[in-house]
């Protein structure tokens, strides 16, 4: 050290990486689209386009098939941990490298041999084209292939760990089904027809996305929903052009036809009896694997307030909640709106004793109500954006520091009125009571809206948005049904069932927008019991 | 089920659209009219006025057979009379909206807002005009219906929570000034002035909806409304107190004792002042603009919006005092309702006389 105080050293040079400029090239992988009658080619078609060895998790087993007198070579392909090991063992290497000297009947070929008498497999494919025989490698299958064949053979060997079916995670309910969907789409679309259990169920395949080819099944119920929405749903989604779809809330961005509006124009659920549901009013239902939220189309902003509950509640305890439901709606929405146009200019409609308690509490605020609200909100959307990401066992420290000791504070050291925190409790309760959790999102931000055109020009400002919100909505169409209908348009399903409820047995009715094909999911007289004579 | 974005008015949606359009009058002074006329007898004027308005709907419907007032002047004056004839209405709607935009925004300025300038007021209502505009007369034809329900809802809420107000010898003498003054009040008519409009939207109407039932039913369902709503500020306001104020509605509005949380009623006239002006306005540029695209065979109405919305609030601003603007307005009222009765009586009639 102290030499280098007086003699010169050459500083070492510091290391440094950028990213070079490279375009994406077709180069080294040969072109191959038919499985070829020569095993070598198919070997090495297989190991370039799944970079074998290079990637780790891919698997190729070579074996010897004896058929009659000839020994034709062949190999498997699988990706580990993705597919079961024992299936492909019992169900492919073993009949295929031990039994393959049984007799083979007259005039039977290979292929048939192999196919019909060797391979025990349930869900094999017969495949000549290849791409599609090891791209299905990606997902779960495994691809086996014999020399002198023109053909391959793909199987359903999937055995990936995931998650079991459990409790919906946003859609909890006291009453009616504990099951949820989750990201398997086999296991989404078997609960949906397990629960529906009829033939008419049609659960068409689709495969989103360039290179994920995200497994979909488009779910309808073939005597009741309208061909022309099944067809508007295939088109759209046959023709979406991106590389990746890995969730069904991505998708719902593509297929929606008002990107920009704050309202979704679609349910997402977890829940299967919702699905079912819809598929028996004659919605169709959108499963895309990799997601446990199923997507329902078409939609109606009136289906987003209702709950999966209400269908097993008694119908007074259904109206109560409905009414409660209405209410929180609208003091989410409007709660903090209408604080601030009354508090900055509509002081004379309140009573003056009301205004006194007001202006006393706030009086000891050096902010403006609008900057006062604005900080509670803000304050408000950070604790739950917190606890959304905070471990549980930390949750309630945090609701605890973040609801009672910062309240507290805030109103102590004259931040915050009580009053303020009042108005934001309620907006908040009053906004968790939503059953949608995407509904509730789109008023927490129109809630800022309100809240700067009440701070703008008062009851005026609030009108003024509303206007133009519930404009946007009426004007606003999911899959062909306009998103306030039955109400805006009128149609023919009664007005009183969107905000209200009646006895189960005296539904019935489809939905008209829906133009189903079978008017109605039951007779006019559904209790039968209470008519017949015995 | 249509993916398309044309969008188709039901027999409903256009008499709640109607209504709408009718009522909102009743905010302004036309109460004040007829209690000025025909005094303790207003609301038997209010009937009479519906009556004549029906009789002459009627006429006019039947002269109309099945075609909008386009295809009339058409078939009836050749392609240079419907030009002039969309002409006419265009600019007439126009202006209306731009002399209504400036009474919205004044009284909005005067009861809700007294530091904010009018230019202010006037710039969002011709945002939210210009939103109804982008939307269409089929959208804003499916709005009206839910908010025609709630507006009547939120009038007769008015006038239920002023029950305790109600002087029932306020009616007499139950004939006012007289049966002469009552017949002769045909200009309470304006009120109902913008039936005209369902012979413009005759190609926007649904299958089975019919503009002959649709007008109808909206006078009727306007003139039970109106005369009620006549009849219960008589019984809130004696005669000849009764001609004093300005805005009825918003008296009655200012009589009710709420007394939880809220004083009186006022909100509620604000509510529905703010939003019948959004929709009046709104309509008379979109049928403004829907009589232009139609006579000029306009392929896209959007390119014409903005322009429309500009002439509206060049009108609106160009009155300078409020004296100015409530003459114009008394002025532009009465020729509005001439033209609205007149035009379309005039051309279905020598439709039918060529036809023959």
């Amino acid at each position: 050290m102290i030499r280098d105080l007086f003699l010169y050293k050459e500083p070492n040079e510091s290391y440094s990486f950028d990213i070079k400029t490279e375009r994406a090239e077709n180069g080294t992988l040969p072109s191959m689209t038919e499985v070829s009658t020569k095993i070598d080619e198919n070997l090495a078609y297989a190991k370039a386009l799944l970079s074998y060895p290079k990637n780790g998790d891919i698997v190729i087993r070579e074996f010897n098939v004896v058929v009659e007198e000839d020994t034709l070579r062949g190999f498997v392909v699988c990706a580990d941990g993705l597919s079961g090991s024992a299936m492909i063992n019992d169900n492919v290497l073993m009949p295929l490298m031990c039994l393959s000297d049984l007799e083979r009947n007259h005039g039977e070929s290979t292929e048939d041999y192999i196919c019909r008498r060797l391979i025990p497999h349930v869900r094999l494919n017969k495949k000549t084209d290849i791409n599609a025989l090891l791209e299905a490698v990606n997902f779960g299958d495994c691809a086996v292939f014999i020399d002198t064949l023109s053909v391959g053979f793909g199987m359903d060997v999937k055995a990936w760990a995931h998650r079991s079916i459990g409790e919906p995670q946003n859609e909890t309910v006291i009453q009616g089904p504990h099951e949820g969907f989750n990201e398997m789409i086999r296991n989404n679309t078997a609960l949906i027809r397990k629960t529906l259990n009829t033939s008419n169920l049609v659960m068409e395949n689709v495969t989103l996305g360039k290179t994920s080819k995200t497994y979909s099944a488009v779910c309808y119920l073939k005597n009741v929903a309208n061909s022309s929405l099944v067809d508007e749903v295939m088109y759209r989604l046959k023709n979406i052009d991106v590389e990746y779809m890995l969730s069904s809330l991505n998708l719902m961005q593509y297929i929606e036809e008002s990107t920009y509006l704050s309202i979704p124009q679609m349910v997402a659920t977890e829940r299967p009896d919702r699905v079912c549901n819809a598929l028996v009013e004659g919605r169709v239902a959108i499963v895309v694997n990799g997601s446990p939220q199923v997507l329902i189309v078409p939609t109606t902003i009136f289906d987003m307030a209702t709950s999966p509950e209400d269908m097993y509640l008694r119908f007074p305890y259904s109206l109560l909640v409905r009414i409660v439901r209405i209410a929180a709606i609208i003091l989410s929405l409007l709660a903090p709106a209408v604080f601030i146009a009354i508090m900055n200019f509509h002081q004379e409609l309140i009573l003056t004793d009301i205004l006194f308690a007001l202006s006393k509490a706030r009086s000891a605020v050096p902010f403006s109500s609008l900057v006062e609200l604005l900080l509670m909100e803000l304050s408000f959307e950070l604790i739950k954006e917190a606890g959304i990401r905070v471990p549980g066992p930390v949750g309630s420290t945090l609701g605890i520091v973040g609801g009672l000791i910062l309240g507290q504070a805030a109103v102590s050291a004259n931040i915050v009125s009580p009053i303020m925190i009042i108005v934001v409790a309620i907006t908040g309760i009053a906004s968790f009571a939503i059953p949608s959790y995407q509904l509730s999102f789109s008023f927490r931000f129109m809630r800022f809206v309100y809240t700067f055109a009440a701070a703008l020009a008062g009851f005026f400002g609030i009108f003024a948005v509303m206007f133009v919100d519930t404009l946007l909505i009426v004007n606003t169409k999911s899959f062909g049904a306009p998103y306030a209908v039955p109400l805006a348009p009128r149609t023919r399903s009664r007005i009183s069932n969107i905000f209200f409820t009646e006895p189960i047995w005296k539904g019935g009715k489809r939905p008209d927008y829906l133009e189903p094909k079978d008017d109605r999911d039951s007779p006019r007289i559904s209790r039968k019991w209470k008519y017949k004579k015995r | 089920m249509s993916y398309t974005n044309v969008r188709k008015i039901g027999n409903k949606e256009a008499i709640w659209f109607l209504v709408i359009l009718f009522v909102s009058k009743i905010l302004f002074a036309d109460i004040n009219r007829y209690v000025g006329q025909s005094g303790t007898a207003a609301y038997i004027q209010t009937i009479w006025c519906a009556f004549l308005a029906a009789v002459i709907f009627i006429v006019t419907a039947t002269l109309s057979g099945e075609h909008d007032i386009f295809q009339a002047s058409y078939l009836a004056l050749g392609n240079v009379g419907m030009k002039i004839v969309g002409i006419i209405i265009s600019l007439m709607l126009l202006l209306n909206a731009g002399v209504m935009m400036r009474v919205y925004a004044e009284i909005i300025s005067s009861i809700a807002l007294p530091d904010a300038s009018e230019f202010f007021i006037l710039v969002a209502l011709v945002i939210a005009a210009a939103f109804a505009a982008f939307s269409g007369i089929g959208t804003l034809g499916a709005y009206s219906f839910a908010a025609g329900i709630v507006l009547v809802a939120t009038l007769s809420a008015i006038l239920i929570l002023n029950i305790p107000n109600y002087d029932l010898s306020n009616i007499y003498p139950v004939l006012g000034n007289g049966i002469g003054s009552i017949l002769s009040g045909v200009d309470g008519l304006s009120v109902y002035a913008d039936v005209f409009l369902v012979f413009l939207m005759a190609t926007h109407f649904s299958k089975g909806t019919s503009a002959k039932k649709a007008g109808l039913r909206a006078i009727i369902i306007s003139g039970v409304v109106i005369t009620a709503t006549t009849f219960l500020y008589i019984l809130t306001v004696p005669y000849p107190a009764a001609t004093e104020f300005s805005l009825p509605i918003l008296e009655i509005a200012f009589d009710v004792n709420l007394d939880v949380i809220f004083q009186r009623a006022e909100g509620l006239f604000l509510f529905l002042w703010i939003f019948s002006g959004f929709i009046v306005i709104g309509a008379y540029i979109c049928f403004s603009i829907l009589s232009f695209e139609r006579s000029f065979n306009l392929s896209d109405r959007r390119g014409v919006i903005g322009v429309f919305l500009l002439i509206g609030l060049g009108v609106a601003m160009s009155m300078e005092s409020v004296s100015l603007q409530r003459d114009l307005y008394a002025a532009f009222y009465m020729a509005f309702t001439a033209v609205s009765y007149g035009l379309p009586l005039a051309v279905f009639g020598i439709r039918k006389l060529r036809g023959r």
